[in-house]
């Protein structure tokens, strides 16, 4: 593969190929979209939905990348390698060998498919895998309406440890991601970058949430003093 | 004494129900996916209910730290409505692969059509080709004839029978059953199907090999509770512990562990729960306080 989804899919299928089970991978081996091979997406959906079980489970719980390996990962645009368990990498990977063999057209209407149709850890794993996909600011509604939906491990898979929100999300709903982790008693320090993006906008929703919990009579996230401290 | 409960529609079921089976010893249930009371419109409604199965429902039943998994097929009534059944098989594969799915099922016989015997024998080949057990409903009318030709069936599909689990079996059906390799089911209910006693009366008469029970509690008078009430039938009878265990533990976790995917984590204990989860938006809460146990997933 010479395209940058090609390599990066390599990237990470070295370091599922270090830790996966055995059988699994050659599973795997079976499903992974090829150049030169035909695209079933029925099929895909199938490898897509089955990578879950073989190779979640026992391997997520002992899986700890080496150092070289988590440069490699880092090299290769994983900007935050202990997010991704080894079923998120293998589910990342199919995502980016399937956009190395279909026509651009095509991509966002394959990952809302895997977000839609998924269970919560498949969607969990095609949203962590967002910002390594060509071109990824197309996937950007996607992005925004899975925080909508409050799955709170869907959520937390775009609004934590994630760099895609800081980079492509709108004002507004970056705000709402930062005042639905705040609700959900989400630590901010795992919303990736959200000093870069803090606004006036979003200290005077924060400042609105603390004088609401306050009226009640209820305790205040400390998240929003910082917000409020780091406001530009 | 710890509990499962291999078929129930908890879709239909409340949150009182979840903790009086939690609080009974209720550890895991299965829910097979079935029909909803009326004939539904389009195949997009099936795909729905298939993604709650294995979503919004899982998330609900671990809020009072039940196991959730659950079985995907077309159901025998609906097999016999042409503006769905096709379009449901052509979803199967996908949903098949899904983490949580324990069985194809239920699948079987409701008035007998030549559409049912279709669509039954393409489930039995999908459980062939996702290694997967099948769960099969016997009809309510004319039910020994039903298990007759279910068994005639699997026999001549080749169909491995550690494999079938033939379910709503009565004193007439079951000798038929425990003839074969396949297990036998029985669903424990208020009015029909059998009851906690005849049930007792028929293990200690047949024994508890292969034996399996269940509430198939639903959207109508169901009792989802029935399960530990068979438990107290069967000692009041003088059913050994270690025999009813076998029936209302360790068969179907022989039974649907056969698909590989049933994960009872390490202990098989109640999960941990957290009630401070939300799933698409909603607690299960209205306003109480939740319930967090020790080892409850902080988030």
């Amino acid at each position: 593969m010479g395209s940058s989804s090609g390599a990066r899919c390599d990237a990470l299928m070295a370091v599922v190929r270090a830790h996966g089970p055995g059988p699994a991978l050659e599973w795997l081996l079976r499903g992974l979209p090829a150049p030169d091979g035909d695209f079933n997406r029925g099929l895909f959906f199938g490898f897509f939905a089955g990578a879950g079980r073989r190779f979640a489970r026992a391997a997520d719980g002992d899986f700890t990348p080496a150092p070289g390996e988590l440069s490699a990962l880092e090299a290769a645009g994983v900007q935050v390698p202990a997010a991704f368990r080894l079923s998120d990498l293998v589910r990342a990977a199919l995502l980016l060998a399937a956009t190395d063999v279909l026509p651009p057209e095509e991509h966002v209407g394959l990952v809302r498919e895997a977000v839609l149709k998924g269970d919560t850890d498949e969607r969990v794993a095609a949203l962590r895998a967002l910002s390594l996909l060509p071109n990824p600011a197309r996937f950007v509604e996607l992005a925004i309406d899975s925080c909508r939906s409050h799955v709170q491990d869907v959520f937390e898979a775009v609004a934590c440890d994630n760099p895609y929100p800081a980079a492509h999300f709108p004002e507004a709903s970056f705000n709402q991601l930062v005042m639905k982790a705040l609700f959900t008693e989400v630590p901010l320090d795992r919303v990736f970058d959200w000093r870069s993006r803090n606004n006036a906008e979003l200290a005077r929703m924060a400042g609105d949430y603390e004088a609401e919990r306050r009226a009640a009579g209820r305790s205040v996230p400390g998240d929003i003093g910082s917000i409020q401290e780091t406001n530009p | 004494m710890k509990m499962f409960d291999p078929h129930i529609h908890m879709t239909s079921r409340t949150t009182d129900d979840y903790a009086a089976m939690a609080e009974a010893g209720i550890v895991a249930v299965v829910e097979p996916a079935f029909w909803l009371g009326q004939p539904r419109t389009h195949v997009g409604s099936f795909e729905d209910y298939f993604l709650s199965l294995t979503g919004w429902e899982r998330f609900r039943a671990a809020q009072f730290g039940i196991r959730h998994f659950c079985t995907m097929a077309l159901n025998p009534k609906e097999a016999n409505n042409p503006d769905v059944a096709q379009g449901v098989i052509d979803l199967l594969p996908r949903y098949l692969e899904k983490d949580s799915v324990v069985a194809v099922g239920e699948i079987g016989f409701d008035d007998m059509t030549p559409e049912e015997d279709t669509y039954f024998v393409q489930q039995m080949e999908l459980a062939r080709t996702f290694d997967l057990p099948v769960l099969i409903h016997t009809p309510h009318r004319d039910k020994k004839r039903g298990t007759e030709h279910t068994i005639k069936m699997v026999k001549e599909l080749d169909f491995p029978e550690h494999l079938v689990l033939i379910d709503h079996n009565n004193e007439e059906t079951l000798p038929l059953v425990l003839e074969t390799g396949c297990y036998a089911g029985h669903s424990i209910y208020p009015h029909t199907k059998m009851d906690e006693v005849r049930m007792a009366m028929l293990v200690k008469k047949y024994g508890g090999e292969r034996i399996i029970i269940n509430s198939a509690a639903d959207w109508g008078v169901a009792d989802p509770l029935k399960v530990p009430k068979t438990v107290h039938a069967m000692r009041d009878l003088g059913v050994s512990e270690p025999e009813i265990e076998k029936i209302v533990w360790h068969n179907p976790i022989a039974f649907f562990g056969q698909s590989g995917r049933l994960d009872m984590g390490a202990d098989s204990e109640l999960l941990p729960r957290d009630q401070r989860e939300l799933f698409e938006g909603n607690s299960v809460l209205r306003g109480q306080t939740p319930v967090v146990d020790e080892g409850g997933v902080e988030e």
